[in-house]
């Protein structure tokens, strides 16, 4: 009852005319840059990170949340319209999104899909409201030796999930995050390691600058590498839905929102996987499966409902464990951090109202999106018509301005560069990017704890396979870790055969 | 080449992974030679909370990581025989022609992935390393946009130069002035 009054107290704090304006127009950027195929929610919150540095923490977090919510909800119009996803996490939208459209219901379908992501967003809000203080309690008994395994877990479900037909490339990339976060001085003897004797390296790598990098300048070089620029052509009629298409759906509704909310709390997962994950289970319990991919109405709204369920369910662990639950949660993390704001189990004693606060923006961001998702659908297609070759630079130029803005220093666009070439290079292999920035992140708290856990057992290292909570982030990591290594093959084999 | 052609199996995506496999144990190893001239004992510390101790870990399972692509790509030419059976996507695109008969136009240079690739990291570089910080920004990002705009084929190089010049003007206005934002 208390945390709903803060609630209230807090949304109406919030309700001032600057609010308005920066929830508006964050919104709007964040749609348009989910619409431009190739520019992720990823690429958006960084960018808006290093240009809101200056603003209050609650406005920065505002303008990000709305941007994040804003990029998930806006990619599905390119995945219906051009059947290209602006997103990742529209992808799954693509397989009947396009097929709605060419059957002359592309207005109906962008009107169908905002309403299930404003659905799906809300579903997320109400959870991150009422998880988020209960898994706060049970994050209070995490000490350095759950701290140390759960950045194991992390980094090795989301090398697993993100990179589900090669993990070896998802492990490797997150291994690399994990070292690269090793730059620097360490943060108890403040010795330097591996700075090669440069002043820019003593504070290591800065997030932003390798998150612009491996997304927004990846990104760019992806979409200008075809010569053929695909271009809107289909007539966008009737965009409201019918409440008889939603309420028929309600089990794929819910089914989906409660997929998309526990993908998101897995670390750094992330929403095209809830959106893939949803679109499954909802093909498998559809009555009329062989209509998916052909323009079916459930398909659709599960991998929206699924997509935009996650952005809630991300940022719950971000709240109470400082662990990212997916990419763009990642980078709201660093935002916080930048804004002196230190999430973790000590979050609701050191700043009791930012968990309301955060839901208060959340909820904010989410009405702005669902109405300006639902009421500038023509205009903001417009955006689709403009050429690859006006859009992309100025996307660098923001990149650029993003990287910099932080620490003021031309090293950092440096650093976005070649993370840009990294990030590009790692794509045409099939290496993922999200293990390797969140292993960035859960690098130094790995580091710290280890080290921490190891001189408080004097060197004993059993408390991390004796303490209850380790064991069972071990079990799930070593269950994690077969699934997918070819042992668990091996082993199924050997039994198949003694059986 | 009888040799390399049973090395490398035929496959694309092996031939890579033997190079990125590689990449990644050198990598592996210099992290690894970093943490061997760290300090492993001294004043208030012992070798388990010596400052080189994690990297080492990390680089020593990056190193075991990359040799298992290693290895995989020269010997297991089964999974990516699957790889390549298993790659799915959406439905194709389905375009009217328009589209690829404008590609067709574009000069030869701008017809190969390859060098539009080569041409927007180095456009980018450019920007990057020579124009920032020498000229003024205003400048500086004019010259990138109106190059990047007129050689892909954007517009006539004065709307290319007219495009730069406005967004570079607005970048200015809309984040050194409005949002105080330091820019380089």
């Amino acid at each position: 009852m208390t945390s709903l009054w803060t609630f209230f107290q807090e949304l109406f704090r919030l309700c001032t005319p600057i609010t308005i304006l920066n929830i508006l127009w964050a919104a709007t950027f964040g749609m348009v840059v989910g619409m431009l195929p190739g520019l992720t929610a990823t690429m958006g919150v960084a960018l808006l990170t290093g240009l809101t540095f200056r603003f209050m923490p609650d406005q920065a977090m505002l303008i990000l949340i709305a941007t994040y919510v804003g990029a998930i909800t806006g990619g599905s119009r390119s995945a219906i319209l051009l059947n290209i996803p602006g997103t990742p996490a529209n992808a799954a939208s693509c397989l009947d999104g396009y097929p709605l459209a060419r059957q002359g219901k592309a207005g109906y379908a962008i009107g169908l899909a905002a309403t299930a992501s404003a659905i799906g967003t809300f579903f997320g809000l109400l959870c991150l409201a009422t998880i988020s203080p209960l898994l706060g309690k049970i994050a209070l008994k995490f000490t350095s030796w759950e701290f140390f395994v759960l950045a194991i877990f992390g980094v090795v479900i989301c090398a697993n999930l993100t990179a589900p037909k090669d993990p070896l490339k998802g492990w490797v990339a997150g291994l690399f995050g994990l070292l690269l976060s090793q730059v620097g001085q360490d943060p108890i003897q403040a010795f330097p390691r591996f700075t090669l004797g440069s002043l820019q390296l003593m504070g290591g790598f800065s997030l932003i600058p390798i998150m612009v990098g491996a997304y927004g300048v990846g990104e760019i070089v992806s979409v200008m590498r075809s010569p053929i620029n695909y271009t809107v052509k289909t007539h966008i009629q009737r965009i409201i839905p019918a409440l008889s298409d939603l309420l028929r759906n309600w089990k794929h509704i819910l089914r989906s929102g409660i997929i998309g909310v526990f993908v998101g709390i897995i670390p750094g997962v992330g929403e095209d996987t809830a959106a893939w994950v949803s679109y499954d289970f909802a093909k498998r319990a559809a009555k009329k499966p062989e209509l998916f991919g052909k323009g079916s109405i459930e398909g659709l709204i599960a991998a929206e409902t699924g997509d935009n369920a996650c952005i809630g369910g991300a940022i719950i662990p971000v709240l109470t464990l400082a662990v990212p639950g997916s990419a763009p949660a990642a980078v709201l993390l660093a935002a916080m951090w930048l804004h002196g704001i230190r999430p973790g189990p000590l979050l609701p004693i050191e700043q009791p109202t930012f968990i309301a606060t955060t839901t208060a923006v959340f909820f904010l961001a989410t009405l702005a999106v669902t109405l300006l998702s639902l009421m500038f659908v023509r205009p903001m297609v417009k955006v689709l018509e403009v050429p690859r070759s006006i859009l992309m630079p100025i996307v660098f130029v923001l990149c650029g301005v993003g990287s910099f803005a932080i620490n003021g220093r031309i090293f950092d666009m440096y650093l976005m560069f070649l993370f840009g070439l990294l990030g590009y290079y790692m794509r045409e292999n099939n290496y993922p990017a999200a293990p390797l920035v969140l292993g960035f992140i859960l690098g130094p708290m790995a580091d710290d704890n280890f080290r921490r856990a190891m001189i408080i057992s004097g060197g004993d290292p059993t408390p991390f396979f004796t303490r209850p909570i380790c064991l069972i982030l071990w079990l799930a990591t070593i269950l994690a870790f077969l699934s997918r290594s070819g042992l668990g093959n091996l082993f199924r084999r050997r039994l198949g055969s003694h059986a | 080449m009888a040799t390399s052609k049973k090395l490398w199996g035929g496959s694309w995506l092996r031939r890579k992974d033997i190079y990125s496999a590689i990449g990644v144990m050198c990598i592996a190893a210099f992290f690894l030679l970093g943490t061997a001239f760290m300090p492993w004992k001294g004043v208030g510390f012992t070798w388990y909370s010596a400052p080189g101790l994690v990297p080492a870990i990390l680089a020593f399972l990056l190193f075991l990581s990359g040799l298992l692509l290693f290895l995989r790509a020269l010997f297991n030419r089964r999974f990516y025989a699957r790889l390549a059976t298993e790659e799915t996507g959406g439905p194709p695109v389905e375009d009217d022609g328009q589209e690829v008969a404008a590609a067709k136009d574009l000069p030869p240079l701008l017809q190969s992935e390859r060098w539009r690739v080569i041409l927007v990291f180095a456009l980018c570089a450019v920007y990057i390393f020579l124009l920032i910080g020498r000229l003024n920004y205003i400048l500086a990002t004019t010259i990138y946009m109106a190059a990047f705009i007129w050689i892909f084929k954007g517009g006539e190089w004065y709307k290319s130069l007219l495009v730069g010049l406005a967004t570079a003007v607005a970048v200015w206005a809309l984040f050194y002035k409005v949002f105080a934002v330091i820019l380089p």
